[in-house]
């Protein structure tokens, strides 16, 4: 697994015997953008690339490895919002693409939903890594909803397409970014705030694999906590700073927008917390977390534990919570090639696709797949984020009515 | 002659709450409320029942605390109906009067009406209530058109329908404790009964029954409702919206709503600060913006308005079809600045109902006028079959039950 040529590995400060190799993946736009933003967060050993079919957003990209998509389909332009044209179009670079996650442990793989590359190439990816055994942490953004009812349902059936495949989706309403910008603020820095809320998720991933700490993540223990794709995911995050930081920490977690957000499980299977603080960092705050996490977001979850101090954290506390469910989200779409196939665009590679189709089943019996799964009920609780979630949809002229009317129009709410 | 006396159950089976009003007619001259229960209702989303054992529970508790003020049995239930599965639909009918010269009959009637009710309102769905407007004959609207002459009659008919197994279910539970249902009532018809004049309902009048899980829409004109519906939008909305916006559990956005929500922001609302637990002195007290709350309700009630509006189209919402405006009731109309926002919205005059005057101080809010309507639509029935013997018997779901040919039932 070590090709020592591809990855970047020096100067790599690893506790670990065995190398963990992540990648960093953006595709389309809006990926590329995230994994643009990472890449100035400087996580040593963490390989960047960037996938478009559009020659000129890529031009326009700092992220050095770039792999321009659809040579043959889309010669350079972008796929015009097509999802099924997106999906194509990294089917026929499977090759290349399989030849990038051959010594990848952990791909983190970022998009922006709504359009086509992402919307479409995205599950194609993580498809491949899952039958690779990679492990796959999705990361992307949903559409304002102001941008209409035809990029959601895009974005929508993207984001289910890829659930399917990712051991951890992360998905980030972009509506929720809105009440976290301030009013003066540019469309474009409220759209940084989704990379940097992405950003910062995989830096507590990457500290708990590369820094020594308190308590130690490996990657084994990475792959048991999120060994099975498909399910509905738990993401938060909060910074203290000051005297009681941990305290801090908590209540800013426990205030963070994502955990509201439907998108998201109240209640978690398996926990993951990861804690960053100052060389003040002690057991003892280590220990607070861990319980009040526990009791708010798994009362019986299995729990694993990262703590690692840094002299950058000083009187400061960050502590992020990842949780996976055996729980499916709400109506996963289907891959969008595979509804509608277009050989004859495919060419060649038509072999190779029904090979991969056949293979994919393996890889979804082989963990734990949530077709096959017993579906858990949650008791109506009153903490509970998705209050409407067992409820049919509630479809009003494109805009789902259960999610906060405030929310959907943008109106930015002092608190 | 001996007086024979029943004893009829209103009950509405709803996203916060399950409620049984018990009341007792002689002889279909007068009723008297005897008994009433109300539970905190669990289970219940959007007018959905989504979890039946929970709602079951309730209900029993609410059915019993009932039964034991009045203490007797209820005989027959009129049963609220609601949910985010009702949809509506609309089809009218014409026919040639049958008789050569041209005297309308009670048959034309008949024919015309079926022929309205007719269209199929698709596989799995089933009929809630439909509604019959006034007839017409040769263009001309007339209530009561036997013995009149003409060519041409017509009728149209606004059909309400659900989800068949969403409606059997609600019967289910009840007669699971042995309780018939006479009869099903949209939520929203049973409290405009109460809430508007019958000659506001002559000129023409809307109402929204704003409850904690659906808006219930009834349109009155020329003394028929002409449509009627749910919208899957309530109260519990409003609670969520707090709850995302300011950080709050379901149970603190709750109270937060009730104790300083309203639906229009005012200028002082900027400075002002409230507190979670009242006072404000105890230590570590969260602190909310008055402004933010306003806020965040207002984008919620002005856009249920918006709803109201594309719903039922400007076609009727003016103010010519319903010159008596919009009456709101039901829990959530209790809102402060609700009328005023829905006025800014519909650009109709839109006033908070109110409960007739014969109704106890108790029952006077706008949350019990769905029961007090249910219970005046069973007194109206049992008065026009108070000559009888007795009932038509079996209860509403047999009928369902074999129309369908649904074994399971």
């Amino acid at each position: 697994m070590n090709d020592a040529g591809q990855m970047p590995l020096q100067g790599l400060e690893n506790t670990f015997q065995e190398r963990v190799t992540m990648l960093a993946l953006g595709m389309g736009g809006g990926g590329s953008n995230m994994v643009a933003n990472l890449q100035r967060r400087k996580p040593e050993g963490v390989l960047f690339r960037v996938a478009d079919t559009d020659e000129q957003a890529l031009r326009g990209c700092s992220v050095e490895g770039q792999i321009l998509l659809g040579r043959e389909t889309t010669r350079g332009l972008s796929t015009g919002g097509d999802i099924q044209l997106g999906a194509q179009v990294a089917e026929s670079d499977l090759a290349e693409l399989k030849r990038l996650l051959e010594t990848v442990d952990i791909l983190f793989l970022f998009a922006g939903m709504g359009g086509g590359t992402g919307s479409g190439a995205a599950p194609v990816i993580a498809r491949l890594a899952a039958q690779m055994n990679v492990m796959v942490i999705s990361l992307v953004s949903l559409p304002f909803t102001c941008e209409g009812k035809h990029r959601r349902e895009v974005a929508e059936k993207g984001s289910g397409a890829l659930r399917k495949y990712s051991h951890l989706l992360l998905p980030m309403a972009n509506d929720l970014l809105l009440q976290e910008a301030r009013p003066e603020e540019t469309l474009v820095r409220t759209l940084q705030i989704a990379d940097d809320w992405m950003g910062a998720t995989v830096m507590a991933f990457w500290r708990s694999l590369y820094w020594r700490g308190l308590f130690n993540i490996d990657l084994g223990t990475l792959q048991k906590t999120f060994r099975r794709v498909g399910g509905k995911s738990l993401f938060g995050f909060g910074l203290g700073e000051g005297e009681d930081a941990a305290v801090e920490a908590f209540r800013k977690l426990v205030a963070c927008p994502l955990l509201r957000s439907s998108e998201f499980a109240a209640q978690a299977d398996r926990l993951l917390i990861h804690i960053v603080g100052g060389p003040d960092l002690q057991t003892r705050h280590v220990k607070f977390l861990a319980d009040e996490i526990r009791h708010k977001f798994g009362r019986s979850a299995e729990i694993t534990i990262g703590a690692v101090q840094s002299p950058d954290f000083q009187e400061m506390v960050e502590v992020c919570v990842l949780g996976a469910t055996d729980v499916d989200g709400r109506r996963p779409g289907p891959l969008p090639e595979k509804e509608n196939p277009r050989p004859q665009a495919m060419g060649g590679r038509i072999v190779s696709s029904a090979g991969l189709a056949e293979a994919d089943d393996q890889v979804i019996l082989s963990t734990d797949s949530p077709e096959s799964g017993i579906q858990r009920e949650f008791p109506f609780t009153s903490e509970k984020s998705g209050h409407f979630e067992k409820t049919d949809s509630n479809e009003f002229e494109g805009e789902n009515l259960d999610t906060p009317t405030f929310i959907r129009r943008g109106i930015k709410i002092q608190v | 002659m001996m007086s024979k006396s029943r004893v009829i159950g209103g009950i509405e089976i709803g996203t916060a709450k399950v409620s049984v009003l018990i009341g007792e007619t002689a002889s279909g001259k007068n009723l008297n409320l005897i008994g009433f229960g109300q539970v905190a209702s669990r289970g219940v989303l959007k007018g959905t029942v989504y979890e039946y054992r929970s709602v079951n529970d309730a209900l029993q508790e609410a059915v019993c605390a009932a039964e034991k003020m009045a203490e007797t049995s209820i005989e027959g239930v009129y049963l609220a109906y609601t949910g985010d599965h009702l949809d509506g639909s609309y089809n009218e009918a014409k026919i040639s009067v049958s008789s050569p010269d041209g005297v309308v009959s009670k048959k034309d009637l008949e024919r015309v009406e079926e022929n309205a009710k007719a269209k199929e309102v698709g596989k799995h769905r089933i009929v809630v209530q439909s509604l019959r407007g006034p007839y017409r004959l040769d263009g001309r609207q007339v209530t009561q058109p036997i013995d009149m002459t003409g060519n041409e009659l017509e009728v149209g008919v606004w059909k309400v329908h659900g989800d068949g197994r969403r409606v059997s279910d609600s019967i289910r539970l009840l007669n699971g404790m042995n309780l018939g249902v006479e009869e099903l009532i949209l939520s929203s018809i049973a409290s405009g009964q109460m809430v508007t004049k019958k000659e506001e309902q002559q000129r023409g009048v809307l109402v929204l029954d704003i409850g904690s899980g659906t808006t219930d829409y009834a349109l009155y004109k020329d003394n028929y409702v002409v449509r009627a519906g749910a919208i899957p939008v309530g109260g519990d909305h409003l609670t969520n919206d707090l709850s995302h916006g300011l950080s709050l559990s379901r149970r603190e956005a709750e109270r937060v709503k009730i104790e300083h929500g309203k639906a229009l922001p005012t200028a002082d609302d900027k400075q002002t600060t409230v507190y979670l637990e009242g006072g404000g002195a105890a230590i570590g007290e969260r602190s909310l913006r008055q402004l933010a709350i306003a806020q965040i309700l207002e984008a919620r009630v002005r856009e249920i308005f918006e709803i109201v509006q594309t719903t039922i189209t400007t076609e009727f919402l003016n103010k010519t079809y319903i010159p008596s405006g919009v009456v709101v009731t039901g829990g959530t109309s209790k809102l402060p600045g609700l009328s005023e926002l829905g006025n800014q919205v519909l650009g109709v005059p839109v006033r908070r109902g109110q409960n007739p005057g014969w109704v106890a101080d108790e029952l006077k809010g706008p949350e019990f006028s769905t029961m007090l309507g249910l219970l005046c639509r069973g007194f109206d029935r049992e008065k026009e079959s108070a000559g009888r013997e007795t009932l038509p018997g079996g209860g509403l779901l047999s009928k369902i039950g074999n129309f369908f040919g649904w074994r399971d039932l």
